[in-house]
């Protein structure tokens, strides 16, 4: 049975090209009998042998556009370029329902000045969301998580450890000292690619490429990748949030400190140059008139002027400000989202808001320690696995996301939807979650642990009712624990440092099923919980060195259902899909899975003619 | 007076390191650090032992603490307050943009916290057992019970409901825009102010009461003084001195209020950075902010002190 999820909803929505081309062969044959008819007398009735010749006619040449049609769909190059087209063509309905791009208008948006420039060290609170708007990627991950072309097209896969990178000739530096406009070069990918990968504490990617032999400028604008061994997950490194091209120029001349403290040097390929800067008041972006990207009507994009951008309002600050008209978006918490819409749609009425789901999978979820008593037993752990009520607490608790498995959703096709992790124990409802539960309290009888040692579980003050309801979960099967809440912080270094026997937290989902090598692999970075089995061991390894979707995916379900049937090492239980909201009269907006991403979207968007003024 | 005055500045230094070194100790006993932060932020980051003690030195957080606070507090009495961690901007620059801004918003608070709650105070002494004293103390308990931070959001919330009007952002500064700038920053002053007023108020009250009981203002008012200059000029007098000791503590009240107002209105002062440092495990700048409003602090309490002086010629420093 076909995974049904808001993934494969929104693909199914689409409509294909054949279809598209059908549809446009019979609508134009029919404009055309139409018109022959109108344009005829009124003797038809008299003339029944010309009207059947004339319908057999129309058949014929519906048969011929058909056919044509078909011909034209063998001939096209690829699966990649036939979605392409769809988009295309869906974009092209969506510009032409709207009245067309309109070309201006600054865009009014919030966020939380970092004061950081650098897209290699830019990962946490320190990050100035807005300079992403400046940079661009080589390949970046869209909305339906695929590799999509920028500033190079799609690699050339010469075999498993081997890639090429076409850059496009027309992508020039902004035409900002000390880079002055020139061309952007295979030369300055390797640069941009090569530093992440530099010994630096402070960058953040570095492992990321740490796979990579070689990264090489072959000549102008060809750029090869070769790789130490098979990576599968490496496209989706070199296109991850955070790809961005820095250029050698600037690093040279400024140093890797400066380059990251002073916006002065913010010089990329980006769709927007920055124009001024107060830090923690406002920065304000303007637009590159040398951006590469063409706009379907033959001019550049981007379509705006440039942004606004408002740091730091507080959260009822920030929905007074969208509601008083002050802002163009409204990125919404990932808890209370609904009814942060909600009261917007109240106050300012139900059109003044399109809430549309963002990729970018958060989550909830409880690591265990599976060195620390008595969670060394794995009877406990799955006991503890089968008595969560997932749909319960983020129906009690959460209102928005969904239940969660190791894999989220958005990592399409590896994530599991609500109807195969329904299928799962500790996912159930009804008699089959009783079930569960008994099933849990067997677990737990048999694992023969002393109740008096349990230790208390930390949780995150942030999830301090979701806590809550796990402890009442767990108490259904006979497991008693207490609940210590932390700050984030405290939580963060318990995690880090390992010091924790079962701690709930946040957790976020990547664009690659390999996150789950850095979660759960022998000594990995993130394996917090210590877990460690040989058998899971090798199959992550597979997992990433072993290249084909389908492939892959038979991969990571095995992977899935091992952890979720045998060893529980981390209660996945949430999901949550942030929504982002915007304005009625902000048009083309796709949500994408990461923040950087973002840039590539923004630049085909447009106002329509209903925007205030 | 003036040994007095030289005795307390002399002082001064010795509070200040010793400050320095409970802040110092203090901020390092918060768990977590901006490393735990960096490292748990990593995406989809594979940070080992080694990238930690990289990054340990290069904060320095590997010496020991005693040689960390040594060549911290050299270089800020050398005048180098260091760069944030974060954001590796430059502490000392950052002071200078955003001290202004609280700055004002503390003028401002005064401007309305004196008035107001000795207004309060001294008409609800007078008016005692009335209408207008029952409503005033009841106004100030009110004030009282509400946190400032429920107050700052039922502010912006209530005229958004019933105008559709939200205050102006962004910020802009007074000699820019003054207009602008006084209708950002006068409603988060006068929440700052208000729970600080109806302290004051009562306090006022009291004392005026006590004070209005006394022989000299019945003579006052026996040799046919009006009610206004017995009240102003010889009550009140009186009163001040508990109320300026009280007025002092306003300028940590104050500092307190703009760390919750300037966070929920979007004003870039001294208030939010400590937030956003104190988020982030900032320690250099959670550091310095701690020395100067310490240091400030103290300076402030001296001048309350000298001002005694002022109301009552009785008081003499020795």
């Amino acid at each position: 049975m076909a995974e049904r999820n808001y993934w494969t909803r929104m693909r199914r929505s689409r409509m294909s090209r054949r279809g598209l081309l059908k549809a446009s062969a019979r609508a134009g044959v029919g404009a055309a009998g139409l018109a022959l008819v109108g344009c005829g007398d009124d003797d038809d009735d008299a003339q029944p042998a010309a009207a059947e010749a004339q319908q057999q006619q129309q058949e014929q040449q519906v048969a011929q556009a058909e056919q044509q049609a078909m011909q034209e769909q063998q001939q096209a190059a690829t699966a990649d370029e036939q979605q392409e087209q769809q988009e295309a063509v869906a974009q092209a309905q969506a510009q032409q329902q709207a009245g067309g791009p309109r070309r201006g208008g600054m865009v009014q948006v919030w966020g939380e000045d970092g004061g950081l420039f650098d897209p290699a060290v830019t990962i946490h609170g320190g990050t100035d969301a807005s300079i992403f708007q400046c940079f661009d990627f080589i390949n970046y991950m869209d909305e339906g998580n695929e590799i999509t072309d920028a500033m190079a097209e799609l690699p050339e896969i010469v075999d498993e450890l081997n890639f090429i990178y076409q850059i496009k000739p027309d992508v020039y530096w902004q035409d900002l000292p000390p880079l002055n406009g020139r061309q952007f070069t295979a030369d300055d990918a390797v640069f941009g690619y090569e530093r992440f990968g530099q010994d630096n504490p402070e960058f953040v990617y570095k492992d990321r490429y740490a796979l990579v032999e070689k990264f090489e400028a072959v000549d102008e604008l060809t750029m090869t990748v070769k790789a130490s061994e098979p990576f599968a997950p490496l496209l989706v490194a070199m296109s991850e949030t955070g790809a961005l091209m820095v250029a050698r120029d600037i690093v040279d001349q400024f140093g890797d400190a400066e380059v990251s403290s002073n916006p002065d040097l913010v010089v990329g390929t980006g769709s927007m140059m920055l124009d001024s800067r107060e830090p923690d008041v406002e920065t304000v972006l303007k637009r590159n008139p040398n951006y590469y990207r063409a706009a379907p009507d033959g001019g550049k994009l981007p379509y705006f002027d440039g942004y606004n951008v408002i740091w730091g309002l507080d959260n009822a600050n920030r929905i007074a400000q969208y509601i008083a008209g002050n802002l163009e978006f409204l990125w919404l918490q990932w808890y209370g989202e609904l009814s942060e819409i909600e009261t917007v749609r109240a106050e300012a009425g139900e059109d003044s808001i399109v809430a549309v789901p963002n990729p970018v999978a958060f989550g909830l979820a409880t690591h265990i320690h599976v060195n620390r008593e008595p969670y060394t037993d794995p009877r406990v752990r799955l006991a503890l696995h089968h008595a969560v009520n997932r749909p319960g607490i983020i129906a009690t608790t959460l209102g928005a996301g969904t239940i969660g498995g190791p894999v989220a959703e958005t990592i399409a096709p590896y994530g599991w939807g609500i109807e195969q992790l329904s299928q799962n124990a500790g996912y159930r409802e009804g008699a089959e979650r009783e079930a569960d539960l008994e099933e849990g309290r067997k677990l737990l009888e048999a694992s023969g642990y002393d109740p008096s040692t349990v230790p208390p579980m930390e949780v995150w003050d942030w999830a301090s009712d979701q806590g809550q309801v796990l402890q009442q979960n767990f108490r259904e099967i006979g497991y008693e624990v207490e609940i210590l809440e932390q700050t984030t912080n405290d939580c963060l270094a318990a995690r880090q440092n390992h010091e924790f026997s079962m701690i709930t937290l946040g957790q976020q989902a990547a664009a690659d099923p390999d996150l789950l090598y850095n979660d759960l692999h022998t000594g990995a970075g993130q394996n917090y919980g210590e877990f460690s089995d040989p058998e899971i061991d090798a199959m992550l390894v597979k997992g990433r060195t072993t290249f084909g979707t389908e492939n892959r995916k038979a991969i990571y379900d095995d992977i899935q259902t091992k952890l979720l049937e045998e060893h529980a090492p981390r209660l996945w239980w949430h999901w949550s899909l942030p929504t982002i909201g915007h304005r009625p009269w902000l048009q083309g907006y796709r949500p994408t899975p990461g923040i950087t991403p973002t840039n590539q979207v923004m630049n085909a968007c447009w106002f329509d003619e209903t925007r205030p003024t | 007076m003036r040994n007095y005055i030289f005795r307390r500045l002399m002082l001064l230094p010795i509070t200040v390191i010793l400050l320095s070194i409970f802040v110092f100790g203090l901020i390092r006993l918060v768990p977590g650090s901006v490393i735990d932060a960096r490292l748990a932020a990593g995406f989809p980051g594979t940070a080992n032992a080694d990238d930690r003690a990289k990054l340990e030195a290069h904060f320095g957080l590997d010496k020991p603490v005693h040689v960390q606070y040594v060549t911290w507090i050299g270089q800020v009495f050398g005048g180098d307050f260091g760069t944030s961690w974060l954001t590796k901007e430059d502490i000392l620059d950052n002071f200078r943009r955003r001290m202004p801004v609280t700055v004002e918003l503390l003028v401002l608070t005064l401007l309305i916290y004196i008035p107001l709650g000795i207004g309060t105070g001294v008409w609800s002494a007078v008016r005692q057992n009335r209408t207008d004293d029952y409503s005033i103390r009841f106004v100030t308990i009110l004030f009282l019970a509400i946190p400032n931070f429920w107050l700052a959001t039922l502010v912006i919330v209530v005229p958004l409901v019933l105008w559709g009007y939200a205050p102006p952002v962004p910020y802009v500064q007074l000699w820019e825009e003054p207009g602008t700038n006084l209708i950002q920053m006068i409603v988060p002053a006068a929440i700052a102010a208000l729970a600080g007023a109806a302290v004051l108020g009562r306090v006022a009250r009291s004392e005026m009461l006590e004070v209005l009981r006394q022989d000299y203002v019945r003579t006052a008012y026996a040799k046919g003084l009006t009610g206004y200059v017995v009240v102003l000029r010889h009550a009140l007098r009186n009163a001040m001195i508990p109320l300026i000791t009280l007025i002092g503590l306003v300028f940590a009240n104050g500092v307190a209020g703009a760390v919750i107002v300037e966070q929920i209105f979007a004003i870039p002062g001294m208030g939010r950075y400590l937030v956003q440092s104190l988020l982030n495990n900032d320690l250099p700048v959670v550091q310095v902010w701690m020395l100067i409003f310490g240091a400030a602090f103290i300076m402030v309490n001296l001048l309350v002190d000298l001002s005694y002086g002022m109301f009552d010629p009785r008081i003499r420093f020795q």
